[in-house]
């Protein structure tokens, strides 16, 4: 092997390790709403179907039949699976993008699971194909209205009697949270909504603000009073960027 | 058999019939009596009646309940309505909506009130207004210009549901600040669906033409070519739901507000960067003095440049076509067939490196052209496929900018070598005259004027056609029109290329005046190429349809002697033909030229037609 086919190799192999691999995405394959539904309305085997959101946002809408096992708590929980390792199952979460979902879906490859499946596109693309969902304790939905970042900040300048509390699970919240916040995961707020102060208005904060107008309605339900962060911690942290580009144009 | 005497007669069985049809449908509208034994408070037993669903019975809407002692007793509890039933466009359309898709809201979350639903003619947009900023309580909306028109009455002023979708509402912002290429489209294309609407715009006393100022700009070109991740749409400036005049010290357009307002998007600008104008009118003079008059000497310089050459062409081309006829009729072939021997030799009258510069030159050329005609006739429906054809706008604009890389390099390296030849060495200013007026120059002088005076003679058949030296006068116009372009074009080009930076030097508004002179001077210079230039050096009668010299570099001395013939007597007097005299070209290089340079002009003349069908119907 010549010095040239050294180096012609070398450069190879680092090209392939920079080119774009496809996500790892371990052995769970993505199935379309269209193949779910074919494969529940199959008689031989269907498969065991898994919402990886929280109890309240299971109980309040999902795919019927489906088991309500939140990503958080999969880990722990996996044993309510079937133990035939063999029998499909698919996880869905209500992002998009899978996130839930995936996480819970890596830990089952990794236990053993052969079939394992992430409904692409979440229950949103479910619904958007025109299949239904179930609710069986739906949680009524109030015109609660929600807070601006900039408002917020304005309030808690002001030190209002407010309560920020963040429903993210514990490792985005160790992540960066909003100065004084409550970590209550959103998972464990059926359990531990009685801890929250009735003293004083309740700001929640979700990553994106798609899940925090369902707790509100849950806590306004309860006695509380509440508001849901517009946007989420996405849209505080939008804010604070800009404030720090404002104030370092204003340098 | 029935007995015939037990038979009723008609009428009875008529009205029978009628009764148990009417009962039925009592039945059916009303509500049922067994459900206002429980359900009897005012909403169900009066206000429901009036509503819009008040023709429906309970069980229109409340079907299941079929066993009313079971669900009297609480054991059956009536399913999810479903509206879709009847409302099955409003259903199809709400299974989009981010309300129902991410948070799941059904009918009734919005629609509480849906049991003493009053209707009205169209859409009530203060009920929307009041219904969104139920949860979405947007103060900024609230004290909008748009929200304070609604109020007032105003049914064309925006609603919420105007800009976002009533039951199709669709959400794209990942942050507040950032929107991704789908949303600035949507939302600009709604903006526009007002704003652009002569009727709408004239009953509200606003400008019509605003959208297509805005569509004249950088911003509206780069948007209408389909690229709209990089430039800015309407909400970028006005911002979503803090829509005010611009006298209006919280709107985002007032002077005070402007550096922060471009400070989005822009970094690192000088404050009268933001005297940019965003979609303004090169036709009010009074309002952008400087961009009308750029306008107006454009225009005047595109017209008079291509009315001069556009006659000068068709007098040329019909005098040719006349005397190749009258040349046949009386059986004579031209000069350059009959040559033979000595005649036939090659002569240079183009280097390589000449030659290799003007190969440059047309690839950068043709780039430029079909990357910016494209943006400059977004709207033209042949645009997208020729940026489809580059892999997108984003690298149809790396394209450009690396042809105009490649041009100015051109252009500046024949700029080095003029210089050189205008200084020889130790000559000093004798030298420099010598050159600049000699007759290898490419200075213009009298007897180029002399030679056009007598080219017009000639095409009217006053005279002979004037005997040129080494350069026509129209070939020192190609080459000195370069260098203008290159100012015109190129210059402005850079100053578009790094707006911020430019703002350094110029004020915001120059970038206004150097779009619209980077947009017009590159009309010129294609409309220009593709038919002057073309017809001059290919598509004259002699050379139809094409010359290749500029890419063999050689012709005979039959040519040089009948073209040229000043430039012939000076090299034989001076004793430069030898040196002159080139080998053959091989059939490599001519095969080469003739594909390249054919090919080079369908694809000029294919862009002619298509920016002549632009001009037209655009």
């Amino acid at each position: 092997m010549n010095e040239r086919t050294v180096i012609l190799f070398v450069v190879l192999v680092f090209l392939a390790l920079l080119s774009p691999v496809p996500a790892a995405a371990g052995d769970w394959k993505p199935i379309t709403p269209r193949e779910l539904a074919a494969a529940l309305a199959a008689k031989d085997r269907p498969p065991v179907v898994i919402n990886n959101m929280s109890l309240i946002e299971c109980l309040d809408h999902s795919i019927a039949g489906s088991l309500c096992i939140p990503a958080e708590e999969f880990a722990a929980r996996i044993g309510e699976l079937p133990p035939d390792k063999d029998r499909p199952v698919v996880f869905f979460c209500e992002s998009e993008r899978g996130d839930r979902s995936c996480t819970a879906a890596e830990t089952a490859v990794k236990k053993g699971y052969k079939a394992v499946y992430v409904l692409e596109g979440g229950l949103p693309a479910w619904k958007r194909e025109g299949y239904e969902t179930v609710s069986v304790q739906r949680v009524e939905r109030l015109a609660i209205p929600s807070l601006k970042p900039a408002a917020l900040e304005r309030r808690l300048d002001l030190r209002e009697p407010l309560l920020v509390v963040d429903l993210r699970p514990e490792d985005r919240f160790a992540q960066g949270h909003i100065p004084g916040a409550l970590n209550l995961p959103l998972y464990q707020l059926h359990r531990r909504w009685r801890e929250l102060p009735l003293d004083r208005t309740l700001i929640l904060v979700d990553n994106r603000g798609f899940r925090s107008h369902l707790a509100a309605s849950y806590l306004a339900g309860r006695g509380y009073r509440v508001a849901p962060l517009f946007g989420g911690m996405r849209a505080w942290l939008a804010m604070k960027a800009k404030e720090g580009r404002s104030k370092k144009a204003g340098k | 058999m029935t007995k015939r005497g037990g038979k009723l007669p008609w009428p009875v069985v008529a009205v029978l019939v009628l009764a148990v049809l009417l009962g039925v449908v009592a039945a059916a509208r009303g509500a049922a009596p067994e459900c206002l034994d429980c359900h009897d408070d005012y909403l169900y037993s009066r206000a429901f009646k009036k509503s819009v669903h008040g023709g429906n019975g309970c069980i229109s809407c409340h079907g299941a309940v079929t066993d009313a002692k079971r669900h009297m007793r609480g054991e059956k509890k009536p399913p999810r309505v479903d509206c879709g039933r009847c409302h099955t466009q409003i259903a199809a359309q709400y299974r989009q909506n981010f309300h129902y898709l991410q948070l799941d809201f059904r009918c009734s979350d919005c629609h509480r009130d849906i049991h003493a639903l009053t209707g009205g003619k169209g859409r009530d947009k203060r009920a929307v207004i009041e219904k969104c900023t139920a949860c979405h309580g947007n103060e900024e909306y609230v004290s909008s210009g748009h929200a304070e028109a609604v109020l007032r009455g105003n049914r064309d002023a925006a609603d919420c549901a105007d800009c976002h979708g009533l039951h199709d509402t669709r959400v794209f912002h990942v942050s507040l600040d950032r929107y991704p290429q789908e949303a600035r489209a949507f939302y600009s294309r709604n903006c526009k669906g007002c704003h652009a609407d002569p009727e709408l715009t004239k009953r509200n006393n606003l400008s019509a033409e605003i959208v297509a100022y805005y569509e004249q700009t950088y911003h509206g070109k780069v948007q209408g070519i389909g690229y709209p991740a990089a430039v800015a749409g309407c909400a970028d400036c006005h911002t979503t739901h803090n829509i005010l005049p611009k006298s209006d010290p919280r709107s985002s357009i007032h002077s005070a507000n402007l550096a922060e307002n471009c400070g989005r998007c822009h970094r690192g600008f000088h404050p009268r960067f933001v005297e940019y104008k965003a979609h303004p009118d090169y036709r009010d003079r009074r309002r952008y003095p400087a961009l009308f008059w750029t306008f107006v000497f454009m225009s005047a310089l595109l017209a008079g440049t291509l009315c001069f050459f556009w006659i000068h062409t068709f007098l040329w081309w019909r005098k040719s076509y006349w005397e190749n006829h009258r040349r046949e009729k009386m059986g004579l072939a031209p000069p350059a067939v009959c040559a033979a021997g000595e005649e036939t030799v090659q002569i240079q009258r183009f280097t390589p490196r000449e030659r290799l510069l003007h190969v440059l030159l047309i690839l950068s050329f043709f780039t430029l052209v079909m990357t910016g005609f494209p943006l400059k006739y977004h709207d033209s429906p042949w645009a997208e496929i020729v940026i489809r054809l580059w892999g997108g706008a984003h690298q149809a604009g790396l394209f450009h900018r690396g042809a105009a890389l490649v041009l100015m390099a051109v252009v500046a390296y024949v700029a080095w070598v003029g210089v050189r030849y205008l200084f020889p060495k130790g000559l000093g200013l004798r030298g420099f005259r010598e050159r600049l007026l000699g007759p290898d120059s490419l200075f213009p002088n009298r007897k180029d004027w002399e030679d056009m005076k007598g080219m017009f003679l000639w095409f009217f058949d006053r005279g002979e056609m004037p005997r040129f030296e080494r350069w026509t006068y129209w070939e020192k116009f190609d080459f000195w029109a370069v260098f203008w372009g290159m100012f015109a074009i190129g210059g402005s080009g850079i100053l578009l290329w790094m707006p911020e930076w430019s703002s350094y030097l110029f004020p915001g508004w120059v970038l206004n005046v150097a779009a619209l002179v980077h947009s017009e001077e590159a009309l010129l210079a294609a409309l220009f190429i593709f038919t002057v230039h073309f017809f001059n050096t290919h598509f004259i009668p002699d050379k139809f349809p094409m010359d290749r010299i500029i890419f063999t570099g050689t012709y005979t001395l039959a040519d040089l002697r009948q073209q040229r013939p000043l430039h012939y007597e000076r090299l034989q007097a001076e004793g430069g033909i030898e040196e002159m005299k080139r080998p053959y070209p091989g059939i490599f290089l001519k095969l080469l030229g003739s594909t390249f340079g054919l090919l080079s002009l369908l694809l000029g003349l294919a862009l002619l037609v298509h920016i002549f069908w632009s001009l037209i119907f655009s």
